[in-house]
């Protein structure tokens, strides 16, 4: 965390609503990719993200200085959607209905950014087979290098059960994209019989 | 055992293409804009929040008033048996309390004095308490209202 933070931290403790715009500003984007990670599409992880500033906003006064702030903001956006997920009951969304998320500006042209997308896809399909928790602490695994203590920190688990749900986690994907490959080599199979005869 | 340990490999194999197609997606930005519209979400809240809080102002005063009046029923409730009809007591207790208030605008020196004969000690208690408590609550209200407006708001 620079200085600058800290001291954009320490006003916005002090009411200062300037002082927390700045930290809306530098932190916008893990809190909305957190968001759109576990909720799957733009317009609920936008609104997820906003809420969870509003909610960190609220409660910035008890922010304990000694935590870190990353992982403070990320453990409310990480609370607030697994509970939309308990009380909505999201439905799987299909490819079709998928919404394009920004890309970052790094994609240089058409054909990267149809990559993108297409990994992007593939990512919330596969995201969407796991658990709300299960999913959240992936994320934190493996988008934002969180150490197995950060995320038990973050979700209010042990070490022990991270740990196991990551397995579990990742046992699951991996299922999930095996037989998701094997369907793909088989229907690409089922067309060159299909032409050849 | 072999067939288990080819699905080990093969999960294996597919962990590792997940965790390609994850290093390589990056993180996702919100559209232009998100700060400007966080400022938005951000006056909405506080405005809806004045509004609660104007309404529960509203609210703690009617049950004070309602309690207040609640506490003079039950005081006046023995006088009912004496068979007059309760208009006729609260008749009696407006043109008593104007009475009062001009003898306090007339004279406030003798207040002290006539008071206590006129309305009884009890009753007085009762009014100036509940009198107290919704100043209170009003001031600490007006307080916290004025504080909230007086916070400095920068867009940024």
């Amino acid at each position: 965390m620079h200085n600058a933070e800290i001291e954009w931290l320490r006003r916005a403790q002090q009411g200062e609503d300037a002082a927390f715009s700045r930290l809306v500003e530098v932190y916008q984007k893990p809190v909305y990719n957190l968001c759109y990670r576990m909720l799957g599409n733009a317009g609920d992880a936008e609104d997820a993200a906003q809420e969870t500033f509003i909610r960190a906003y609220k409660a910035i006064k008890r922010y304990d200085p000694s935590r870190k702030f990353s992982t403070w903001l990320l453990t409310i956006a990480s609370n607030y959607c697994i509970d939309q997920h308990r009380r909505r009951k999201l439905p799987t969304f299909s490819v079709d209905e998928f919404e394009n998320p920004d890309i970052p500006e790094k994609a240089p042209g058409m054909e990267a950014r149809l990559v993108q997308n297409e990994h992007q896809q593939q990512i919330a399909e596969l995201l969407d087979e796991l658990k709300p928790k299960d999913r959240s602490a992936v994320i934190m695994r493996y988008w934002y290098d969180y150490s197995y203590e950060e995320i038990s920190e973050a979700l209010s688990l042990s070490v022990s059960a991270v740990k196991s749900r990551l397995h579990r986690a990742r046992k699951t994907l991996a299922e999930v994209w095996s037989e998701t490959q094997y369907e793909a080599v088989s229907i690409e199979r089922k067309q060159y019989e299909t032409s050849a005869i | 055992m072999k067939q288990a340990q080819f699905n080990d490999k093969q999960l294996e194999i597919a962990w590792e293409e997940i965790e390609q197609v994850f290093n390589s997606s990056g993180m996702v930005e919100p559209a232009p804009g998100f700060t400007a519209r966080w400022n938005e979400r951000l006056q909405l809240e506080k405005q809806q929040e004045d509004r609660r809080q104007a309404w529960m102002l509203i609210i703690m005063n009617l049950v004070i008033a309602l309690g207040f009046l609640g506490l003079i029923a039950i005081q006046i409730a023995p006088s009912l048996s004496t068979g007059s009809s309760l208009l006729d007591i609260w008749v009696d207790m407006v043109s008593r309390m104007i009475v009062n208030l001009k003898m306090v605008g007339g004279v406030l020196g003798t207040l002290g004095r006539t008071l206590p004969g006129v309305i009884p000690t009890s009753w007085l208690m009762t009014g100036i308490t509940a009198l107290g408590i919704m100043v209170a609550v009003w001031a600490s209200m007006v307080r916290q209202h004025i504080r909230n407006q007086g916070v400095s708001y920068e867009q940024v």
